[in-house]
């Protein structure tokens, strides 16, 4: 697969007459080829390319589980298009016509404004020890191993793995670090009608919207 | 915003004379100009402890500082723990930094502040709500642009980014300090190391 191959199958994402698994898959074996290579620029690009399939894969799962009343865990895939997008936009920084990106960006918030969900634990964890994705050798601020956070290694992002760790408390908190800590109440439905409404006249996943709203509710 | 600024009786010395602090390092931090020092007491029987995140702004310190000025961590290897509280305020931790390092902590910490949050808000697609109760002369629908959307959706989540952070500035020719903490919107960084700058020595 070259290059302009990948370009015409990512600006017709939407449309692929295959599932996206299947080019993950032939976008990795490139990526194989590459890094025997040691060609980390280019094993560098599969990654960006992969991550934008990823985004799509997620949206996707996100409009199946919303269309299903599956109202969590599809706030949880909303949350993890969030983090994939942060990741993302260190390497690259696309524009409004770039492969739907910014339109599943503007999706996610919308989706969220309409979500029921106020209130979310925060988890306070001591990290007593961790070590780097990339090299496997445990950190040490003074004398750390190089590579850098969020940074793409051989094809890879760069994370820390936490290795040691214990858990001081629990906080409800309004603004959360982990949006996918959602506090329910013991009866409270998964769901709200309102999002029940709007998936329903959402037919297509890549439809454009905004919040329009009566009387200022 | 809250920016509060106060007097403090804090020097490199407090932090040098600590007792997680061993000779061998003590002559090593003694150098510097720039220290992020821990927090002791934020949770019962933890030890010191620095907030998520201080690897990556000690790197980036560390990698824009000119040679002339050494930054340092106020920990040994070994004694090194993070706390992470998983709400969404970026914590960025606690500083001492000497009047002369004034210019150069400035002039790191906006890009940092700016390059990992503002821009990153900045790129998000900014969302509204439109009334459609409410109808301009035109006919058209009128949109609050006045309010941000987590405002209007009264939901916290959707916020700008904030940051929380504390710098005490030693004086050594005036034998003073002081402290200066902020709490806020990280889009009033300006705002803040302006005030830190009227200590400039």
């Amino acid at each position: 697969m070259n290059n302009d191959e990948i370009q015409y199958k990512l600006k017709n994402i939407h449309s692929l007459p295959f599932p996206l698994d299947e080019f993950q898959q032939q976008l990795q074996s490139l990526k194989i080829q590459f890094l025997a290579k040691n060609e980390q620029d280019n094993a560098k690009k599969i990654w960006i390319y992969q991550t934008i399939i990823e985004v799509h894969t997620v949206y996707r799962e996100v409009f199946t589980q919303l269309k299903n009343k599956e109202y969590y865990s599809g706030w949880r895939n909303l949350e993890k298009i969030e983090i994939i997008l942060g990741s993302l936009k260190k390497h690259f920084q696309y524009n409004k016509e770039q492969y739907f990106l910014w339109y599943i960006e503007k999706a996610v918030k919308n989706l969220q404004v309409i979500f029921p969900y106020r209130l979310f634990a925060s988890t306070e964890i001591l990290k007593k020890k961790k070590k780097c994705s990339v090299c496997e050798k445990e950190l040490f601020i003074r004398n750390p191993c190089g590579h850098i956070v969020g940074e793409i290694y051989n094809g890879e992002m760069c994370y820390r793995i936490v290795t040691e760790s214990e858990v001081l408390g629990i906080s409800l908190v309004e603004n959360p670090g982990n949006k996918y800590a959602v506090m329910f109440l013991k009866d409270e439905k998964q769901g709200s009608k309102l999002i029940t409404i709007i998936m329903m006249s959402l037919i297509i996943y890549l439809n454009a919207w905004n919040c329009h709203t009566k009387n200022g509710n | 915003m809250a920016l509060i600024i106060t007097d403090s009786s804090e020097t490199f010395d407090t932090w040098l004379s600590k007792e997680f602090i061993t000779e061998d390092l003590k002559e090593s931090l003694s150098k510097a100009s720039i220290l992020m020092v821990p927090f002791e007491e934020l949770r019962e029987n933890t030890g010191p402890l620095f907030p998520m995140g201080t690897e990556e702004i000690l790197r980036y310190f560390k990698a824009n500082a000119p040679e002339e000025c050494v930054i340092d961590i106020c920990i040994s290897d070994e004694d090194y723990q993070e706390f992470a509280f998983y709400n969404d305020y970026k914590r960025l931790g606690n500083f001492i930094l000497t009047a002369v390092a004034i210019p150069v902590f400035v002039g790191i910490l906006s890009p940092y502040i700016y390059d990992t949050y503002i821009k990153h808000d900045d790129s998000k697609p900014q969302i509204q709500i439109i009334d459609n109760s409410t109808k301009n002369t035109d006919n058209s629908t009128h949109i609050h642009i006045g309010n941000h959307i987590s405002t209007l959706a009264d939901k916290k989540y959707l916020e700008p980014t904030h940051i929380k952070f504390s710098v005490t500035i030693v004086n050594d020719t005036l034998g003073t300090s002081k402290n200066i903490s902020y709490e806020g919107p990280a889009t009033e960084i300006d705002t803040v190391l302006k005030a830190l700058k009227e200590y400039e020595q």
